[in-house]
């Protein structure tokens, strides 16, 4: 079993093999991890019984296959969180890489890969096919006739007015109509709802079964 | 006694209205913004009432100028009643507005309107159950048989009652609300606005927005969000609790083929042309007989009198100014706006703007900004005055210049008028052919270059309905009423300074300064230079200053063929006239009019020139 100050040594260790192309020792990790040098010691043993590194002569840290799978994924976690904080909800860069310090140890793959999806996507139409990423579904993706929930609102002006309307996260909409150039009618609450296309490609549907 | 009416677009509240009050109704508009607020007073059992017909909004914490005058309304001290208008079709969507209307505390009564509707789609609603629910009498009404409407005014006298349902908001908001509340004082609902931003005390705004801040951290979502996330779900609760049977709404068949992409487009243009159409047919009939009676009535008595000359050159100022300005408003601006109210109340309008989004975002704008565009074939005036429709000032900006060059139906007068009889049909279609083309490469360039911020368009499309024909006058009368208020002062001041002017002698003097200029650049004599001037009065007077100043009524002895087109291309691009101008100020800033009216005149003045160089 991997604990959060086991994956902290994981991380620590992988991104000075990485990034700074140095032998990790447990002195380098304590250090970048602010910790005290026995307590990394001690958690380093706990992690070469879960087959995750082998502690070698002189501290030396050398990670195994699964080590270095799970200090990567760490790594990515840390990025995503620190990304979504501070790009999407505006946290200060330091606050943000703090706070994912915490949050990256509990957050579930497929949460920290829908993260980087949503980061992912930019906010303007037509560039979003560049990436070859797993895409998330917006308004303006769907056929006429479809069943949605709405997932997330991410419009910045006038959003309100959606909310007015009932176009908020958890409603389920259906699209009545879409033209040429994207725009697209929804009914929500028996009501027709006409938006352009900016506004249909920045709210986020999940079809409904 | 003051009492308004509230409720979302398209309920059916102005119909109501116009029911309660009768034709005794004051337009009034609301300090500092152009938003109209129609009140009208009425007498029961010797209670005098002023009854507000309010802007139909579908919140009360926004920031559009509508939900803000209602806002300031409800508030208002002097405001002793509401009456909440409600559509029985859709009774979801409409509790959410009425939710809030419930949080102000005022003394209501709600009134389920359209309830045929609802009876043919197999709606039931409870309105025992409503009532108690939300406190207050819930009145079914039919207005468009005018079934009801007359319990309406004794139950909001005698029968009002403060609403006393409360919504629950999600924990982390009612836990903010108690601390506002406890801290600084204040109600339930200013807490709410405070936590939506929406208070500009900086003591509350500074608790409410760190408060604000950690709920937004928590939901990942914004206050606003959350608080419609519950106020939605709590109108549900109430709806599924009050309606017995619910069918769902399937889109018609008519509705299929007014939005689909080939068709739509396609009756779109139809019904534009077929408008524009019978407007000038019914319009030229119209005036003819108008203008003729008025010149044989009151022109001719009056300068069979015999005056002084000044009194005389005033006093025909003025008959000028009324005559041309009943010649126009009447028969073609009257006839245009009960097309278009007959447009809007049937709900074709938002349907328009619906198709029309893809060809106005090119022009910078969106699907809505095409009413005032459509609005300005009938005249200018009132379409500026609709730009507030538009959301944003960049747009606004973009449109007031597009609307500025839409031929209205005084420039169509000279149009047909001159070109159409003397140079012939073709020539005509050309000038609204170079007219439309420059309306939209200045469309083009200005959607690049104006800045400000863009939004898209969130349009709620009215469901289709056959217009009662009460209302669509009375819809028409009000907006001929706007262009006879603020137009016809003008008109008259314009004339009198035009004819003082004529007095003294400053047209010939003009014609000869200006003779050189516009003989070299648009090959005109001096004279029609001069009745250019008088088209900044009032564009198709132009026309008939032109006519009397060349001294006669068959133009094409006096000037070429070319001479005549380059005069209507001119007339017709240049300057707006003033009462436009006069609404431009008002609805833009003095800035951007005089960028108006300095980019139409060169552009009238350059194409001109451009005619006369390459073509004649």
């Amino acid at each position: 079993m991997k604990t959060s100050a086991g994956e902290d040594i994981l991380e620590a260790a992988c991104l000075l093999l990485e990034k700074e192309k140095s032998i990790p020792t447990v002195r380098k990790v304590a250090g970048r991890l602010s910790e005290d040098e026995d307590r990394v010691r001690k958690e380093a043993l706990e992690l070469e019984k879960g087959g995750f590194l082998r502690l070698e002569e002189g501290d030396i840290i050398e990670l195994s296959e699964k080590g270095r799978e799970a200090g990567l994924r760490t790594i990515q976690k840390h990025t995503v969180l620190e990304r979504f904080l501070s790009e999407i909800l505006g946290m200060e860069r330091a606050a943000a890489s703090e706070e994912a310090c915490i949050l990256e140890h509990d957050i579930s793959d497929e949460t920290a890969d829908r993260l980087e999806g949503f980061i992912a996507v930019p906010r303007g139409r037509g560039r979003r096919l560049q990436r070859g990423r797993r895409r998330l579904l917006t308004l303006a993706d769907v056929p006429e006739g479809t069943d949605l929930r709405v997932v997330t609102v991410r419009c910045r002006g006038g959003y309100e007015r959606l909310a007015d309307l009932g176009i908020l996260p958890g409603e389920t909409i259906r699209v009545v109509h879409i033209l040429n150039h994207k725009a697209v009618v929804v009914r929500v609450k028996g009501c027709d709802v006409a938006l352009s296309p900016e506004i249909a490609s920045s709210i986020l549907v999940e079809r409904l079964q | 006694m003051k009492i308004g009416l509230i409720g979302n677009p398209n309920v059916g509240k102005s119909l109501i209205f116009h029911q309660l009050t009768g034709i005794g109704v004051e337009v009034s508009n609301y300090p500092g913004t152009t938003v109209d607020l129609f009140s009208g007073t009425l007498c029961y059992r010797k209670e005098r009432i002023d009854l507000v017909d309010l802007p139909g909004i579908y919140s009360l914490e926004g920031k559009s100028p509508e939900e803000e005058i209602v806002r300031n309304f409800i508030t208002g001290e002097e405001v002793e009643g509401l009456v909440a208008v409600l559509d029985a079709t859709h009774l979801e969507r409409n509790l959410y507005l009425l939710l809030q209307v419930a949080e102000y505390k005022k003394p209501l009564v709600v009134v389920l309107n359209m309830m045929d509707e609802a009876e043919k789609r197999g709606i039931e609603i409870d309105r025992e159950k409503l009532s108690s629910i939300i406190g207050t009498e819930v009145i079914p009404v039919t207005a468009t048989q005018g079934k009801n409407v007359g319990e309406i005014i004794p139950a909001i006298l005698f029968r009002s009652r403060t609403p006393d349902i409360t919504i629950p908001y999600d924990l982390h908001i009612e836990a903010a609300i108690r601390t506002l509340v406890s801290v600084h004082g204040i109600s339930r609902v200013v807490a709410l606005q405070a936590l939506q931003g929406m208070v500009d005390d900086p003591g509350i705004a500074e608790s409410a927005g760190t408060l604000a801040r950690e709920i937004e951290e928590v939901h990942r979502m914004s206050v606003q969000q959350i608080i419609a996330g519950n106020r939605h779900r709590c109108a549900r609760v109430i709806a599924e609790k009050v309606i017995r049977k619910r069918e769902e709404v399937t889109a018609g068949s008519l509705d299929t083929l007014l939005t689909s992409r080939v068709w739509g487009p396609v009756i779109l243009c139809a019904v534009l042309a077929a408008i524009l159409l019978s407007v000038f047919s019914i319009g030229s009939y119209l005036e003819e007989f108008l203008v003729g009676s008025f010149e044989s009535l009151i022109v001719q008595p009056f300068l069979s009198l015999g005056l002084e000359p000044l009194p005389e050159q005033i006093g025909l100022a003025i008959l000028l100014a009324l005559q041309a300005g009943l010649g126009i408003a009447f028969p073609f601006i009257f006839t245009f706006y009960i097309f278009i109210s007959i447009l809007e109340d049937s709900g074709y309008l938002t349907r328009a703007a619906f198709l029309a989004d893809s060809t106005m975002h090119r022009l910078g704008m969106h699907g809505q900004g095409i009413i005032p565009l459509i609005l300005g074939f009938g005249c200018n005036v009132p379409a500026i005055m609709g730009l507030r429709l538009l959301r944003t000032r960049r747009e606004r900006v973009i449109a007031s210049f597009l609307v500025s060059m839409i031929p209205c139906s005084a420039r169509t007068v000279i149009i047909a008028g001159i070109v159409a009889v003397f140079v012939g049909f073709g020539a005509a279609l050309s000038i609204y052919v170079i007219t439309f083309g420059l309306i939209i490469l200045t469309g083009i360039v200005l959607s690049r270059i104006t800045p400000g911020e863009r939004y898209g368009m969130i349009l709620e499309l009215s469901p289709l309905r056959v217009p009662e024909p009460g209302n669509v006058l009375a819809k028409s009368w009000y907006r001929i009423r706007e262009f006879l208020v603020i137009a016809m002062p003008l008109l008259v001041a314009a004339s009198i300074v035009l004819g003082l002017l004529q007095y003294i002698g400053f047209f010939s003097l003009f014609a000869e300064l200006v003779a050189p200029f516009s003989e070299t650049i648009l090959g005109l004599p001096g004279y029609a230079a001069s009745a250019l001037l008088f088209g900044i009065l009032r564009k198709e007077m132009a026309l008939e200053t032109l006519v009397i100043l060349s001294g006669t009524a068959d133009l094409a002895s006096v000037l070429t063929a070319g001479q005549i087109y380059v005069f209507a291309v001119v007339s017709v691009l240049f300057i707006p006239c003033i009462s436009t101008i006069a609404v431009l100020v008002k609805v833009v800033g003095a800035r951007i009019t005089f960028l108006v009216s300095l980019y139409t005149l060169i552009l009238g003045i350059c194409i001109g020139a451009l005619i006369n160089i390459l073509v004649v």
